[in-house]
């Protein structure tokens, strides 16, 4: 029974995953070639050149770090979006209502810090609720009145689209669409940077946003993996019947998970908002794509919250990559080779079957291997030990 | 039934039916559901996950402050594994849907009777099993009650409701229409009331 | 009011198709969450047709050509939809997403590129210019009623017939139910689900080109369909699956898409000064509470969303 312990290098759990991700990249990025090359021959190679390297195709060291940073801070907010979407996705649900939890968490915190000017820490924590409230009513509309999660997301998608715009009108300049930009230095609701600008070559939007967000998958993991709660949740989500048979509180654990993939959306929305990046945009028609790229990452990331660390990083490189090809290119080619990946990733249960159905082959040629061995070792004597195993596993 | 044991004497009653799932657990009552995949397991679970289904958050298994005790989980399972004879590929950390079904509803018995409940329902508990499997498990349940517990035996198999039962209660529409001693019965009669074609005990409205 | 009325009708019609198109995909058994992506993909076709068909043919035919384009486009995606979730067992709601994304992303760069291929990089938006065919085919002069509405009539109809009165109707339902008492009277079950996911992609496709059509002579790609195919769902699920509820409730849901686009040109209501974004928000927020007050006894097909496995029960 030792052999089991000493199990192939595919049958990791850890290497499969990797391995299908990889697959689903190389994949999508050759689909993505193919458009390029469909659409403009002649710099194809060149516009995957440009969109792989990103801030790489810098010509010096100096921009090529600050725009490091500038890739990092649009990082920071899609891990954690898609934390929330992982989360949800653990205890059996779609949260595709992250874009809009977003969305509320942005509007809540940006109305703090216009009209307050409140400090960042108030202003993250607002985000946090809005979020979070956002979430619960998805959460609760499933637990109490059976409603999709799926559909009242969406619905409270656009409804906090259109909300948020309202909401910021009176904070832009003008006529002007987008809001007022702050100032580093005079806003004290923009997020401290504690040094960290530095090291990005004076990248003042490289805040402490982005080791918090690490901090935070690094929590999620230790809360879904090794906690009470993390094991009601995940049980719900492979089997809700035995984990009302086991005596778990489905509804409620329904509205906490929501709660906190909500909460998860909601300090995304602040990490990147109050680093000073970007401002609100009041025009906007669509939600904003992080929400949805969000579920790119989880999947890619094989549903584990530090997997979802590199494939954002990805995602958010390539897709950093994709707006500077304009002129050549739509900038729209790094959103379909993220959709690309995202279906792709459907496809991943079944790449993983493939590889438990190729390692377990292997597995028996071994073992069968093995036992022609002890048999003809002592073959006087038969074996028990390897008649037991065969018993187990016939049954 | 009556609220009295065999000599006909009170027992301490308690009305559970309004209880929660969780609390008549903890009160006592163990249940093995007559579908193992829907109720019974969360497949995708190593086996210890679910061993512990109905008691992870005892404090044996859960930290004060909400923290899983792996290793003390792993232990309670080697120890069912060893007790019960619960075949699995790795062990305690098996995938449960990979498990033969024999040794997952073995998984299921040992974990409900391992509770020591006052009242052990069991649906089903063999459909589909083999021979040896299924005299396991009756073996089993008879000793749930010789150690004094009550069990509450639900079964299509009159092989089974023949060999295990004290009491047979034969249901026919809905009520109970029969109450039989098996060892003054046979399974000829047992169908009959089964059919509604005879009754030993009136309902209420009946009798008036 | 006449402007409420008309449009209203146009929404409601565009609502009824998309939902059917839903309809027959979750009878089967097939989550359909990417009919917007779908209705993007379908409503490109038709629109390239529409801009690109010589303008000196017979509208008829141009309305033909370009439906058949819609229709054609939307079934092709639907395939994406159909291989991943029956034969490689996908979430279908996470195909159904990427569906969705895809097809923003993919209308989105095939326009820039024409546009970028055309004007030799001076146009870079995802807009395109077609034909405004809307007089030439309105049913009743100065108004908005045009064939789409006859062809939504039709189709409702053909719904109801094929799903309850033929046998090819009853054995879709049955797959959305229970696919293996299905497969065990020789039902082919992968077979009924790739026919209701086709039909979902053709139907959704026509909505896509409602939709486009109805905003005139001007489409923005990245914009999509606003949440059409989203609306539709909630239509369907409303409408309980079943086609002439489906009917019902598109009327309502186009009535409050109607109020949002018009309803500013009433004196009564533009009195009240609700600003425009509350309009905007209206229909979704009373798609949430519609949905809040019917979910509960929701009577979706059993099987939906489950990937078909012969060795269970």
């Amino acid at each position: 029974m030792d052999n089991n312990n000493r199990r192939g290098f595919f049958s990791l759990p850890g290497v499969r995953s990797l391995l299908a991700a990889l697959i689903c990249i190389l994949i999508g990025l050759m689909l993505g070639y193919i458009v390029l090359l469909i659409i403009n021959p002649e710099n194809a190679g060149k516009g995957m050149d440009v969109m792989l390297k990103n801030f790489l195709a810098r010509n010096k060291t100096f921009t090529q770090i600050k725009h490091l940073g500038n890739t990092l801070v649009k990082t920071a907010p899609l891990i954690l979006c898609s934390l929330s979407i992982l989360f949800a996705y653990k205890a059996g649900m779609f949260n595709i209502g992250a874009a809009g939890q977003y969305v509320a968490g942005a509007g809540a915190c940006l109305f703090f810090a216009y009209k307050f000017s409140a400090p960042w820490y108030v202003c993250i924590l607002v985000a946090i609720a809005a979020g979070s409230l956002w979430g619960a009513i998805s959460g609760a509309l499933k637990a109490y009145l059976n409603v999709n999660e799926v559909i009242s997301g969406i619905m409270l998608n656009w409804i906090s689209l259109y909300l948020v715009n309202m909401l910021m009108k009176p904070f832009c300049k003008g006529a002007e669409k987008d809001t007022i930009a702050f100032v580093r230095g005079q806003s004290h609701s923009l997020i401290p940077n504690l040094g960290l600008d530095k090291l990005f070559s004076n990248n003042t939007s490289v805040t402490i946003a982005i080791p918090l967000t690490i901090i935070i998958a690094v929590v999620i993991w230790i809360l879904l993996s090794k906690t009470k709660f993390g094991y009601e949740i995940k049980a719900t989500g492979f089997n809700k019947n035995a984990a009302k048979y086991a005596g778990m509180h489905e509804k409620s654990n329904i509205i906490i998970t929501m709660v906190i993939a909500g909460a998860l959306a909601g300090i995304a929305a602040s990490f990147f908002f109050l680093s000073g990046f970007s401002t609100w945009n009041t025009n906007q028609t669509s939600v904003p794509a992080m929400g949805f790229n969000g579920i790119a990452a989880a999947f890619l990331g094989g549903l584990h919250p530090i997997g979802v660390i590199f494939s954002s990083l990805f995602i958010q490189h390539i897709s950093d990559g994709g707006t500077s090809l304009t002129g050549m290119y739509p900038a729209q080619i790094s959103d379909l080779i993220s959709a690309i990946i995202i279906y792709l990733c459907g496809f991943v249960l079944f790449m993983k079957l493939q590889m438990s159905k190729i390692s377990a082959a292997n597995e028996r040629r071994r073992r069968a291997r093995l036992e022609a061995l002890a048999a003809a070792e002592t073959e006087n004597k038969p074996d028990d030990a390897s008649e037991e195993t065969k018993g187990g596993e016939a049954k | 039934m009556a609220g009295r044991d065999r000599e006909g004497n009170p027992l301490p009653l308690e009305e559970m039916t309004r209880k929660s799932i969780r609390k008549r657990s903890v009160d006592g009552m163990s249940h093995i559901p007559e579908d193992r995949h829907k109720h019974g397991l969360v497949l995708d679970y190593p086996l210890d996950y679910n061993m512990v289904l109905q008691r992870y958050f005892e404090p044996q298994f859960t930290t004060s402050i909400g923290f899983l005790k792996p290793n003390s989980i792993r232990v309670y399972t080697e120890r069912l594994i060893d007790e019960f004879d619960i075949r699995s590929g790795q062990g305690a950390a098996t995938i449960a849907r990979s498990m033969s079904g024999g040794n997952q509803q073995k998984a299921i018995v040992a974990r409900e009777i391992d509770k020591n409940p006052r009242l052990l329902v069991a649906v089903q508990p063999t459909r589909g099993l083999d021979v040896g499997a299924i005299e396991a498990i009756h073996k089993r349940i008879i000793e749930h009650r010789d150690a004094g517990n009550a069990v509450l035996l639900i079964s299509l198999e009159l092989e089974e409701v023949m060999n295990l039962s004290d009491r047979i209660l034969v249901m026919y529409e809905g009520e109970i229409v029969g109450e039989l001693d098996p060892k003054q019965t046979t399974v000829e009669e047992l169908g009959l009331y089964m059919a509604g074609a005879k009754r030993n005990i009136h309902s209420e409205g009946e009798d008036n | 009011m006449m402007l409420l009325i008309q449009y209203t009708l146009v929404y409601a019609c565009l609502l009824t198709v998309v939902a059917l198109g839903g309809c027959y995909s979750e009878r089967s058994g097939i989550i359909n969450i990417g009919l917007e992506g779908i209705m993007v993909m379908g409503g490109l076709g038709g629109i390239l047709v529409l801009a690109f068909i010589p303008a000196t043919l017979p509208p008829i035919i141009i309305f033909f050509a370009a439906t058949l384009a819609a229709m054609t486009c939307g079934m092709a995606y639907s395939m994406l939809l159909g291989v991943a979730s029956i034969n490689f067992k996908a979430d279908q709601t996470l195909a159904g997403t990427a569906l969705n994304m895809l097809g923003l992303a993919l209308a989105t760069v095939i326009i820039k590129a024409l546009n970028i291929a055309r004007t030799a990089g001076a146009d870079n938006s995802a807009r395109i210019i077609f034909k405004d065919t809307r007089p030439l085919l309105s049913l009743a002069k100065g108004t908005e009623f045009n064939m789409f509405m006859i062809l939504t009539v039709v189709l409702l109809v053909a719904a109801y017939i094929v799903l309850y009165k033929t046998r090819f109707g009853l054995r879709l339902m049955s797959c959305g139910e229970h696919p293996q008492a299905a497969a065990s009277v020789g039902i082919s079950v992968a077979k009924m689900r790739y026919c209701g996911v086709l039909i979902s992609g053709a139907l959704g496709g026509i909505g896509g080109l409602m939709y486009l059509y109805s905003c005139g002579s001007e489409a923005n790609f990245e914009t999509g369909v606003a949440g059409f195919g989203f609306l539709a769902l909630a239509v369907m699920i409303f409408g309980q699956w079943k086609p002439h509820r489906i009917a019902i409730s598109a009327l309502l849901f186009g009535f409050f898409r109607a109020l949002a686009a018009v309803g500013q040109a009433f004196d009564l209501l533009a009195a009240l000064e609700i600003p425009k974004p509350i309009y905007n928000m209206l229909p979704y927020i009373i798609c949430l509470i519609v949905l809040a007050f019917t979910s509960k006894n929701s009577k979706a097909p059993k099987a939906e969303g489950i990937p078909y496995d012969k060795s269970t029960r």
